[in-house]
């Protein structure tokens, strides 16, 4: 497919970024070859992202060197790099919902009649056309907001494709799409191949590596690890190459749940309409469930409507045997459980407030007496939270924005842990944090089993999963499908089960 | 291990500090001004004798420093009240038309139907606090924008206040009526009892959203709403409660004014809500939720009643005070704006 | 199979700004007005229909302009997510200016418009600059400039009006054109083409929709926000000081402390016209029916005697009905 004696059409060379306190990117070396589709790997925090911000344009690179069909080249800002054929596809897409698709296509770059005048129709019509030569049914003229997360994905790609891009940079570009609506991603990718675009391919998920790619280059903790071509890999050897030499002993060792260990959380065909269907699992003193499953799968979805974020329209939860009814975050909490969000920025903490405020935010029974605060309880809470979670910081009044995202966790950990939870539900609760970090957290999580609390890890992270998990319920389409024993689960095994079969209504 | 103490013990030292210093750091750069203003105003008026024709002191006399606080305490009040639904991403703009409802309800009370006076009061009140929970419920349960939700009470609220007296105002000669408003409380020195209820309700908010589980809900609700919801704070009726006693001390700003002016007017109040929302934002509160404190909010009234008792002072023309008052509300959010240099960009 | 996954098997309804809804409503209330006022008391009446009579409906148009002429350009700040509250005191002003220079200098009509309209426009770029160069809220800013104007407009005749009676300068809101058209109406109708022409039709319209729905997919794409935003904000500034002559003209005279709470009414005309309060979504024509619509109400309940106490108890239950039926029911998301 690729062919190595050519030239690369992009290179990166030795290029280092340093932001304050820390060294994002150190002599990294980077290759495109044109119209094949590289993996960009490595943990988060690993620097694929800063060297994407680079390449578009967004930061500057402290050293190292930018070529493109052999000259070297250096991006002013995002407008200098689309110029140069560079398209980027964020997580978060970039599109204006109340505008049609077309006007979304040629933003910023409107064809222009006398006085301004806008020509939609040769708009819509060029719009049509591109969508078109990528096999695309969609109408120029919806409106964006009455698009599915797939088709707006399709339409940035387009976008990208009218910018006449030469190289396209997708990141986790199927983390809102269904599997069969990667099936037709997958397809777009082949066209654009064949178009002799160049794609870079930024995702975490095994599967879709070995699925999409010729090639795979890692990052790790900032630097250059290696680059292989995909066929000449394993996914053993990827892990070991992204992870390191830690990969071993970051999880701490699980001592095993007695087969007679009492059920502490029961949960018999929870339901939420439209959102989680029917699923049934339990959890059982000592134990770390962990929950896998593809992105948009219901794992949230499910611990939401278990910490009654979400109204549960079916099925009862039962804790220590005991029925629980839960219609609020407020009851939840009351009843013992704690949710530890996957957006800690969003869904996590006040940003702005202190850590203090932070942790006191689920506990003001415990630090007032009706209703007036007492300073002492606050001091002991928080004094107690840093001290037991090692956050590093230098005093509870340190704004929650200004520290990591490691130690950001663990303010939300220690939230809830002071509240002593017996069941504590983690979504994706490494996301964005360094080794360093997620080991502490493990360590947290492993500690709270062994004290008695039911522990639900939900995560998209495999090797987490199956580092940490007693057991692994895995989920697809708004579903529990399976709950494999930790001697059953594997890779495979779960991919297994949350791919399923590809069909799909 | 060592290390482990350590950081208990900084910990510990640095959250001994938070809230009161912290805040009170904060606040101070605001009582620099407030200082530096009535120097100011004293040199020109005082030393200088500008506008004054006379050789006595007339801005640093107790008369006049009692005087402003008389002048500010209306507004100060409802600026309390103003400043916890600015801190949750709010605002009311019903403010005026409340202040007028809640004086003409008063009035018509108190003189048509012959009600003993503390009836009156604890009724307005109670009124108040209800048209409270209107507001609230049309920001809480039926999801309206503040902003749209009190535009449309306010105009109901003044329909309200000309239908119940017809349109015109209701005199009260009753001596008793008017010392909410214009009578003074011996303490040695005579201290007006519109300043005390100030001072009373200052101490009242300012314990409300320091000391009490409340008040860090508030703030954490207009931190992260959705996060707020997270850890059980039950938002909507926070934000019916917020919206309540934001309506409810109003209701207490319009028996002020009523008491003030011996009569119930249904015209009264109009522009007060911009009033109290240049004291909050003068007094450091920020429009994106989550930002405040009473005490500024207290010295941001402040502020603006000494900047316009010195011109009154120095026989400014009051049209030319008006534009000033303007200019201080812009060059006090520009100085707290997130605007940190050329290109200066924060999310 | 995938393929049709991707197709876009839903409506392909082109906004979703509620404005057939509008129309419904106030087809609606029209034909209620009719029935009410004409059919039913046809009789007591020996003038024939008061309702449904070409006087009585230009007249409607007539009381709608000068809110219609300034909900124009806020409907684009709300759009921009922004808010202009200082377009009252621009009303007063302009009138003010425009009385002073002809009466006070006895500069002509034709340059005394010319400076109004200019100084229209710089104000609200001034605002603009200040909202998006320190990037603060659009409400405190315009706040703050809303005083300052008002205290200019106060200042500069000292609190007293200026009367006006330059003949010229009397037909601007008061003349009939064609021997039927309120001046202000024309104007009214004149001012809404471009708005219309630019929202719907040009590459800056688009922009600013764009800015509206999501500001750094508009600052990636390549628009130039900044200058996006400052453009807006002279418009709707621009407009303040339109209405503000016709206004001025009106009365015959230039009142400082006329356009009180015109922002209000300007921001209810664009909210019951379906512009959304988050921005993104709103029209210029929906803003104009929503004008036509209170303007239809204030005059239905003139006809129909109520007292004006009842009217602006009912004027704001009908404007919170709107707003909950738009934010609750409408079929948009967000």
């Amino acid at each position: 497919m690729t062919a190595p004696a050519e030239k690369p059409i992009l290179e990166m060379r030795g290029i280092g970024k340093s932001f304050p306190g820390v060294k994002a990117l150190d002599n990294v070396n980077f290759h495109l070859f044109k119209g094949e589709v590289l993996a960009l790997m490595g943990e988060n925090g690993a620097g694929k992202s800063t060297l994407m911000k680079i390449l578009s344009g967004i930061y500057t690179p402290d050293a190292g060197a930018i070529v493109m069909d052999g000259k070297e080249v250096a991006f002013a800002d995002t407008n200098a790099a689309r110029d140069a054929g560079i398209a980027i596809i964020h997580q978060e897409l970039n599109l204006c919902e109340n505008l049609s698709v077309a006007a979304n296509m040629f933003l910023g770059r409107e064809s222009i009649g006398g006085f301004g005048y806008l020509d939609d129709a040769a708009a819509e019509d060029k719009t049509r056309e591109i969508l078109h030569s990528l096999g695309l049914d969609i109408d120029p003229a919806t409106i964006m907001a009455r698009l599915s997360p797939a088709q707006k994905q399709m339409v940035e790609i387009a976008k990208a494709v009218s910018q006449n891009a030469r190289i396209i940079v997708m990141d986790e570009p199927t983390s809102s799409l269904t599997s069969a609506e990667e099936e037709v991603l997958y397809d777009l990718i082949g066209k654009l191949k064949s178009q002799g675009v160049s794609i870079i391919y930024i995702s975490h998920k095994m599967q879709e590596i070995f699925r999409a790619c010729n090639r795979v280059t890692v990052l790790r903790d900032g630097q250059y690890i290696g680059d292989s071509k995909v066929c000449d890999v394993t996914e053993d050897k990827l892990i070991e190459m992204m992870v390191g030499r830690s990969f071993d002993n970051i999880y701490p060792p699980a001592p095993g749940v007695p087969a007679d260990a009492p059920v502490v959380f029961e949960a018999k065909d929870v339901t939420a309409d439209g959102v989680v269907e029917p699923s049934s699992f339990t959890v059982r003193r000592g134990e770390i469930l962990g929950f896998a499953g593809l992105v948009g799968s219901g794992r949230t979805e499910l611990a939401k409507v278990i910490f009654g974020a979400i109204p549960m329209t079916g099925g009862e939860m039962r804790l220590d045997g005991r029925a629980l009814d839960i219609h609020s975050c407020r009851s939840a909490i009351a009843a013992g459980i704690a949710f530890v969000p996957e957006d800690r920025k969003l869904e996590g903490l006040s940003l702005d407030h202190s850590i203090a405020d932070n942790i006191t935010a689920s506990n003001y029974k415990r630090v007032s007496s009706r209703g007036i605060i007492r300073k002492t309880s606050v001091r002991e809470l928080v004094v107690d939270g840093i001290e037991r979670l090692r956050i590093k910081t230098p005093g509870g009044h340190t704004s929650a924005r200004s520290l990591s995202g490691g130690n950001q966790q663990k303010v939300i950990l220690a939230r809830w842990l002071s509240r002593q939870p017996k069941i504590i539900i983690l979504d994706e609760p490494t996301r964005g944090i360094d080794v360093g970090a997620k080991a502490e957290i493990y360590a947290i999580m492993r500690q709270l089993a062994a004290d008695g609390v039911a522990v639900i890890m939900i995560s998209s992270d495999l090797p987490e999963v199956l580092g940490m998990s007693d057991r692994v319920a895995v989920m697809r389409e708004r579903k529990l499908v399976a709950i494999l024993d930790r001697s059953e689960a594997s890779q495979e095994s779960i991919m297994t089960h949350a791919a399923g079969g590809s069909k799909s209504a | 291990m060592a290390d482990k103490t350590d950081s208990a013990v900084r910990a510990e030292r640095t959250v001994t500090q938070e809230g009161l210093w912290a805040s009170l750091l904060k606040v101070n750069k605001l009582v620099y001004v407030l200082v530096f203003l009535c120097l100011l105003v004293w040199l020109l008026t005082d030393i200088f004798g500008v506008g004054n024709v006379g050789n006595k002191w007339v801005f640093l006399t107790r008369r006049n420093i009692s005087n402003v606080l008389n002048q500010v305490s209306i507004n100060a009040v409802i600026a309390f009240g103003m400043t916890l639904v600015i801190l949750t991403k709010g605002i009311d703009l019903s403010v005026g038309s409340v202040v007028a409802a809640t004086g003409v309800f008063l009035s018509v009370m108190f003189v048509d139907w012959q009600m003993p006076l503390w009836q009156c009061y604890i009724l307005t009140m109670l009124a108040g606090a209800l048209t409270g929970v209107f507001n609230g419920a049309l920001v809480a349960f039926f999801k309206l924008p503040p902003f749209i939700a009190t535009l449309g009470s306010l105009t109901i609220f003044r329909g309200i206040a000309f239908l119940m007296v017809d349109g015109r105002a209701k005199f009260i000669s009753d001596r008793s009526f008017q010392v909410v408003g214009r009578g003074f409380l011996d303490i040695g020195i005579p201290v007006p009892w519109a300043v005390v209820i100030m001072l009373l309700f200052f101490v009242a908010f300012q314990f409300l959203m320091t000391m009490t589980t409340f008040g860090r809900k508030v703030y954490f609700l207009g931190g992260n709403e959705q996060a707020a919801t997270l850890v059980g704070i039950h938002a909507k009726v926070m934000r019916l409660v917020i919206f309540s006693i934001m309506v409810f001390i109003t209701g207490f700003g319009g028996i002020m004014v009523a008491s003030r002016l011996g009569s119930g007017s249904p015209n009264i109040g109009t522009g007060y809500e911009m009033d109290a929302i240049a004291a909050v934002v003068v007094g450091g509160t920020s429009f994106l939720g989550g930002k405040g404190t009473i005490v500024g909010t207290l010295l941001g009234a402040i502020t603006i009643g000494i900047i316009a008792n010195g011109m009154n002072l120095m026989g400014i023309s009051p049209y030319f005070q008006f534009l000033a008052k303007g200019v201080i509300i812009l060059l006090a959010v520009i100085l707290s704006s997130d605007y940190a240099g050329f290109g200066g960009r924060r999310k | 199979m995938p393929e049709s996954m991707i197709s876009s098997s839903r409506s392909r309804k082109r906004s979703g700004s509620g404005i057939p809804m509008l129309y419904v409503l106030i087809i609606g209330i029209a034909l209620l007005l009719f029935v009410v006022c004409d059919l039913a008391r046809y009789e007591n009446y020996t003038g024939g229909w008061v309702f449904f009579q070409s006087g009585n409906v230009l007249n409607i148009l007539n009381q709608v302009s000068t809110n219609a002429i300034i909900a124009f350009g806020m409907t684009l700040a709300i759009v921009i997510t922004g808010i202009d509250l200082s377009v009252g005191s621009v009303v007063g002003l302009s009138g003010v200016i425009l009385c002073t220079m002809m009466i006070d200098y006895g500069i002509g009509l034709l340059p005394s418009l010319l400076v109004v309209l200019a100084l229209g426009l710089g104000i609200g770029l001034l605002n603009g600059y200040i909202i998006a160069f320190f990037r603060i809220p659009a409400f405190v800013a315009t706040l703050a400039s809303m005083i300052i104007i008002r205290g200019a407009a106060l200042l500069l005749v000292n609190g007293v009006p200026i009367f006006n009676d330059d003949p010229a300068f009397l037909y601007l809101g008061n003349g009939i054109l064609f021997g039927f058209l309120p001046m202000p109406v024309a104007i009214m109708i004149l001012v809404a083409i471009p708005f219309v022409y630019m929202t719907k039709k040009t590459i800056w319209g688009r922009r600013v929709y764009a800015l509206g729905g999501n500001e750094e997919a508009a600052t990636l794409a390549g628009v130039n926000v900044f200058r996006v935003k400052l453009m807006v904000f002279g418009l709707c500034s621009l407009g303040a000081a339109i209405s503000g002559i016709v206004h001025a003209s009106r009365l015959g005279s230039g009142q400082p402390i006329a356009g009180e709470g015109y922002e209000l009414d300007a921001i209810t005309a664009c909210v019951i016209g379906g512009t959304n309060m988050n921005g993104g979504y709103g029209t210029i024509a929906g803003t104009l029916m929503g004008a036509v619509l209170i303007g239809l109400i204030n005059n239905g309940m003139n006809l129909l005697d109520i007292s004006p106490y009842w009217q602006l108890i009912l004027k704001g239950c009908i404007i919170l009905v709107a707003v909950i039926i738009d934010c609750n029911y409408s079929s948009r998301r967000r």
